[in-house]
């Protein structure tokens, strides 16, 4: 049995992990996005964060504990994160309100299209690149 | 008297309820964690615009969360980058696939409609992320509100309805469903990817990050030309 202590400890070392990790993400992305705006680069910060970490982990042969860490938390509540674009739909109330016919048709049909394609065209290859 | 991070706690508490709802009800698309807030939300600020603006303050911490997991991705990216490896024929197929199926339907639809010319514009980058979708209609003078409004709802759409949709096609492998997600649903769909498993998480975010660089490449340069 784990002595209560040592879980607390083992928690509180977690969660400072965690919150480093987190502040290494915004950090890093905010030091990007300095670089996207004066190089006016077509990509946004954050992807390129994603694009340069990958390279990194590569290269490193590894990725950091308080990094794993804090990519662990935020992607627990990934989806809430969301809300608040998804909400901010109401500042483009008159767009949606006047074209909502073709919107909802455009988004639904061409989504599924998308997803469809997507999917067949990675089950008609699947396996073709092995062994090569 | 506002109370500071009001709505922050409500979006927080809105969110813990769906997700509540949403297992007790053994993952119903219409409980999807997403779903709730964001409908009561919408609601409620359509019918109290003033408040709005006290919302968006308020929960201006969440988008640099936003951002700083979209950057650590990374970490389920590098960690499953053999299986995105092995399958790289397969991996490619389905991000061109569905991204050219995604926009030759889209601007069909918008054709066969006789809808508003501003829409052609619109659509052709709705399956990117919000910030690469504006820079690109920016580059190609289409209405920037009209593309973020067509990119959130193609995201909402592929996050709740993509994997029962998938599924119900007999789509049920993790790669196969989270470059689909990925490739349709750019960020929203991704984050439901992520939720779904690591290896579903990788993927999708390959697929965005490759869709969305694709896109603002060919989209300004083949634009002139339709």
């Amino acid at each position: 049995m784990t002595p209560k202590g040592g879980e607390g400890t083992s928690l509180l070392t977690s969660g400072l992990a965690g919150t480093v990790g987190i502040g290494f993400f915004v950090l890093l992305v905010l030091a990007l996005e300095g670089l996207v705006a004066g190089f006016a680069l077509p990509v946004p910060s954050a992807v390129l964060a994603m694009a340069l970490l990958t390279v990194f982990f590569v290269w490193n042969g590894g990725v950091p504990a308080f990094v794993a860490t804090g990519a662990g938390f935020l992607f627990r509540i990934f989806p809430l994160l969301f809300i608040p674009p998804l909400v901010g739909i109401v500042k483009l109330r008159d767009v949606v309100v006047a074209e909502w016919l073709s919107l909802l048709l455009v988004v639904t049909l061409s989504t599924v299209m998308g997803l469809l394609a997507a999917a067949a065209a990675y089950r008609m290859f699947h396996g073709r690149g092995r062994g090569a | 008297m506002s109370i500071p991070y009001i709505w922050l706690g409500v979006t927080v508490l809105l969110f813990a309820l769906g997700d509540w709802l949403y297992r007790r009800s053994g993952g119903r698309v219409w409980f999807h964690p997403i779903l709730l807030p964001t409908v009561l939300l919408v609601l409620l600020f359509l019918l109290k615009p003033g408040l709005f603006a006290a919302f968006e303050q308020d929960t201006n911490v969440l988008y640099a969360g936003l951002l700083a997991a979209v950057a650590a991705l990374a970490v389920p990216l590098y960690r499953n980058l053999g299986v995105l490896r092995q399958e790289k024929a397969a991996v490619a197929a389905a991000i061109i696939g569905g991204s050219v199926a995604g926009v030759t339907s889209a601007l069909g639809i918008i054709a066969i409609l006789s809808a508003d010319d501003a829409l052609y514009g619109a659509v052709v980058s709705k399956s990117v992320t919000t910030p690469i979708a504006i820079s690109i209609a920016d580059g190609i003078g289409a209405s920037a509100s009209l593309s973020a409004a067509t990119v959130i709802l193609t995201g909402l759409f592929a996050a709740i309805f993509g994997p029962p949709i998938l599924a119900k096609c007999g789509i049920d492998d993790d790669v196969g469903m989270g470059l689909a997600l990925g490739t349709a649903g750019h960020a929203i769909g991704m984050a439901e990817a992520v939720r779904r498993s690591d290896v579903m998480g990788a993927a999708a975010a390959f697929a965005m990050a490759a869709n969305g660089l694709a896109t603002a490449v060919i989209v300004p340069l083949v634009w002139p030309l339709l």
